[in-house]
């Protein structure tokens, strides 16, 4: 039998200016993504995405990870929330994932 | 925006003067003359529609609508739902959303128009990227890589049909 290891994947999402940048307010976010989520696929689902809250340094936006296999429920929650919010780099590494955020000018989502 | 949305064209309702290229211009009705720009003929309800002109009808509630849409609707018309309203929408009612979204694309390939899945942002927070697009058509039971592929093709015959000043 083969052992593979659950892949996970990051998210940079943008989100409002009104909305304050702080742990709490980062918190209070990925608080609205879980319980959105459970919305729409129920607890079990959200809980098993495991979802988890990594800081980013960038304004406006957090970094959030999730299991590879419920990607499209998470991608779709964030698509789906309210206030909006926008998913703008997907990656496979949290090295990566900052890598291609810095490529991008922080004037061109703001 | 676009750009890092992995969005090639935009559709925007026409601000009065070019903005830059890779959008397209939603009007409420068929320039008198040509234009610089490409448009796409937008209508809201389906008691307005001219089967001459309008480009896409956007719908809201497809159950209501169905009936009607194969009486009034020419073949090759664009079916637009929009993702913002179910923003606000709770979980049974967005469950339907998905819902209507699955039947409303079965209905278009059966009946030859266009399934047209767009963000219905009022500001650039409130685009929608291109992956998360993929996910909601997943979710539906759509391959995104057919969606996009027809999509693309029926904006190339829309282009096409447009004439241009200055192309």
């Amino acid at each position: 039998m083969l052992k593979r290891r659950s892949k996970r994947r990051y998210l940079a999402i943008l989100y409002g200016v009104g909305l304050q940048h702080s742990s709490r307010g980062e918190l209070s976010i990925l608080h609205s993504i879980t319980k959105r989520n459970s919305e729409l696929f129920g607890h079990i689902t959200t809980e098993l995405s495991s979802v988890r809250l990594i800081r980013s340094q960038q304004e406006n936006m957090i970094i959030i990870s999730c299991w590879l296999k419920y990607i499209d429920n998470i991608l779709s929650t964030i698509a789906l929330i309210d206030p909006p919010l926008v998913t703008i780099v997907i990656s496979g590494t949290l090295k990566s994932l900052r890598k291609h955020l810095q490529t991008i000018s922080h004037n061109t989502y703001l | 925006m676009a750009q890092i949305s992995e969005i090639d064209v935009v559709g925007i309702d026409y601000p009065g003067k070019i903005l830059m290229d890779n959008f397209v211009y939603r009007l409420n009705r068929k320039p008198a003359e040509s234009t610089s720009y490409p448009y796409l003929v937008v209508c809201r309800r389906i008691e307005d529609i001219s089967n001459s002109t309008t480009d896409i009808l956007m719908v809201e509630d497809f159950r209501r609508i169905e009936a009607d849409l194969k009486k009034r609707v020419k073949k090759k018309l664009g079916l637009e739902v929009t993702v913002f309203p179910a923003r606000k929408q709770d979980g049974p009612d967005t469950g339907k959303w998905f819902n209507q979204i699955r039947n409303l694309y079965k209905f278009c390939k059966l009946n030859d128009y266009q399934f047209i899945l767009s963000s219905g942002a009022n500001s650039a927070l409130e685009m929608v990227s291109g992956r998360s697009f993929e996910s909601i058509l997943k979710i539906c039971d759509i391959k995104p890589e057919n969606y996009w592929k027809d999509l693309t093709e029926w904006l190339e015959a829309k282009y096409q049909r447009m004439v241009f000043v200055n192309a």
